[in-house]
């Protein structure tokens, strides 16, 4: 019967944490639309059987229970392709009127033996040529450019496009077939002009559609070193739209003139990375670092769905490996793009959780799914977060990894506050903020940073202005500490 | 809600780090902020501060060094403890240079951090503190919870990353 390997929430197109109601209302639609006596065009008597099944199964709650824990199961903690493990800051919670805090970390990992695929990788280039870029930044983007051409294979394919205050093609999107000529084509770029982002993003989403089709590897990779005016609102939704269409953007900013918050939501709308690159040299090497990072592909699509009950929120979202980075989470999905048969994600969650009586409750589900590039089906794990609600917990620690990956991530917002501070003009604020920062920082011995927040904790008592690079480092190296 | 011991700054209960300061709040970090009695504050070297000391340590008697030994390698260590001693691995590029050193015996290979643990003295008691190592910090085979200060004592067992050290008071 189909119904066997079927999911009954998926049929009933409902989650898996649908109250009895939700579950009442979707049969009733889904029957008037199926049911063979309905006359409709989209009656069908077998698709109304499954519906009915599912619903008869779902809707006895102690069946459901049953399915439930059968269900997940099959879908727990180990797939062919990947794994998690899921640690929660505590097991049991205490019964209070109160709201609480709880933290969940995601670890995610290839399976073991899991193979990894060289998927055709298919590559934007969208380069700033503004007259700022002229000398040894262009230069060392051209060479960096040379080389991911060498890098790729004949079946991968690539495009350039160069913008200022309009968008050239460069290399229209083409497989690697004349290598020396799109190197030749290449060379030839120089600088003039100003920045415009937004055209030079639409002409490289539109080279890279060409030749993106579901296993492949759609990369756009946007390096600019200036700030654009006027068209940053485009670029989001531009962003937004490639990220439904599974294309991966993301920035790389030279120097310390460019606008790091722009460039940190282009690349996140569309489930890539910002970088900063403090020195164009760095240019080749993280480049062809992200290349390699396209190959041995676990799985691609791959998302992280989360599912509340009344009453619990999520506060904020962080990926704590490879980078510290906050994530978008609308309509509860996470886009982490693709999983590496070399790396491994780990995501935190800061959840809010509002007064529950004393016994067991389901906080939370998490679904976490991806497409296996060998056979194009998509591989779920589902878990559901429990937690026993007691007047007197049992004293408990809360697990290591949990310490000190909140203890990164939450060094992170606050720098993040100290800027939003400064930028409200509230001067003290912000030096008090830096200061805790660099106070942190030492505590972590990172001396060097911790400088660096000092000098700036200074400047902004002094009213002074922040420089831009101070910002950029701190901010940058934050999210790097203790993941190399 | 629950208050940050340092700044005072309220948060939900669970809460793990102030957003404010940084302090991880389960253990409110209330050990590190009090502020030393006067008298225990190490000693310095006149007269009239010994002889005052020479009486306490009639009732109890004041400890002022520790005594360390790699149980792997037999290196002993002895050090006063003056605020509080950072154990690790020397890296100079990043400015780390840590009062117990154990590049000597091979701290890389046996999974010591840089910055793996602090001892420190409060009022009379020692006390030892995961500062967020990568392998762990244990006591008497005890895994420690990171940031949280543990005492120890004459004879204890501690263990950071594989090598075993054993500790006595002086």
């Amino acid at each position: 019967m189909a119904t066997q390997d079927k999911d009954l929430y998926d049929i009933l197109d409902i989650s898996p944490i649908a109250t009895e109601a939700d579950i009442k209302r979707a049969y009733r639609a889904l029957a008037r639309r199926y049911h063979p006596d309905s006359g409709g065009e989209t009656a069908s008597a077998q698709h109304f059987q499954e519906v009915q099944a599912a619903y008869d199964l779902l809707s006895d709650p102690a069946q459901r229970r049953a399915y439930d824990r059968q269900r997940q199961e099959r879908l727990t903690t180990q797939g062919a392709a990947f794994s998690w493990e899921v640690l929660s800051s505590q097991h049991q919670m205490r019964a209070i009127p109160e709201e609480q805090a709880l933290y969940l970390l995601i670890n995610i990992k290839p399976a073991e033996n899991a193979d990894g695929q060289r998927l055709p990788i298919n590559l934007a280039l969208v380069i700033d040529r503004s007259t700022s870029m002229q000398g040894k930044r262009l230069d060392y983007v051209k060479a960096a450019a040379h080389q991911i051409v060498d890098e790729l294979q004949d079946f991968d394919s690539l495009s350039v496009v160069t913008f200022s205050d309009r968008a050239d093609v460069v290399v229209t999107s083409q497989k690697l077939t004349n290598r020396p000529r799109i190197q030749a084509r290449i060379s030839g770029i120089w600088a003039a002009g100003g920045t415009e982002i937004f055209q030079g993003l639409s002409n490289g989403l539109e080279q890279i559609r060409r030749f993106h089709s579901p296993n492949t590897m759609s990369h756009l990779l946007l390096l600019t070193d200036g700030q654009t005016y006027g068209d940053e609102d485009k670029c989001i939704s531009a962003s937004q739209q490639a990220g439904t269409e599974h294309i991966t953007i993301s920035t790389l900013g030279i120097g310390e003139d460019w606008n790091h918050t722009l460039m940190e939501e282009i690349a996140r709308q569309a489930g890539g990375s910002c970088f900063y690159i403090a020195h164009p040299k760095q240019l080749r090497h993280i480049l062809e670092q992200y290349v390699q990072g396209l190959y041995g592909v676990v799985a691609r699509d791959f998302q992280l769905t989360i599912r509340l009950p009344e009453g619990v929120h999520l506060a904020d979202t962080f990926r704590c490996f490879p980078s510290i980075d906050r994530m978008l989470f609308e309509s509860g999905e996470i886009n982490l793009s693709q999983l590496r048969s070399d790396s491994r994600i780990q995501i935190m969650m800061e959840l809010t959780v509002a007064s529950q009586p004393e016994g067991q409750h389901r906080l939370a589900q998490l679904e976490l799914s991806g497409v296996l590039p060998a056979t194009g089906k998509r591989e779920r794990l589902i878990y559901d977060h429990e937690a026993e609600f007691v007047a007197r917990p049992e004293p408990a620690s809360v697990p290591t990894p949990i310490i000190n990956a909140m203890n990164r991530v939450n060094l992170f917002r606050m720098q993040e506050q100290a800027w939003e501070a400064l930028e409200s003009g509230a001067h003290s604020e912000a030096s008090q903020r830096l200061e805790a920062v660099a106070t942190r920082l030492l505590d972590m011995g990172e001396r060097d940073l911790a400088n660096v927040a000092l000098l700036e904790a200074s400047r902004a008592s002094q009213g002074m202005r922040t420089s831009t690079k101070a910002q950029k480092t701190i901010r940058f190296g934050t999210r790097y500490l203790g993941t190399k | 809600m629950i208050e940050c011991p340092s700044c005072g700054k309220k948060h939900r209960p669970g809460t793990l780090f102030c957003t404010d300061c940084g302090i991880y709040l389960p253990t409110g970090g209330t050990l590190r902020t009090t502020p030393l009695p006067t008298d225990e504050l190490p000693q310095s070297p006149s007269a009239p501060r010994e002889a005052l000391s020479d009486e306490a340590s009639a009732q109890q008697p004041a400890r002022h060094a520790i005594h360390i030994e790699v149980l792997d390698t037999g290196r002993q260590v002895n050090l006063p403890i003056v605020s509080e001693l950072l154990l690790g691995r020397e890296d100079a590029a990043h400015g780390i240079f840590p009062d117990i050193d154990m590049t000597p015996d091979k701290g890389l290979e046996r999974g010591v951090s840089r910055r793996h643990a602090k001892i420190f003295r409060q009022g009379t008691e020692f006390y030892i503190e995961d500062v967020g190592s990568a392998n762990g910090t244990f006591l008497n085979d005890n895994h420690l919870t990171p940031y949280l200060p543990y005492p120890i004592k004459e004879g204890d067992r501690i263990q950071v990353g594989q090598l075993q050290l054993k500790i006595s008071l002086e």
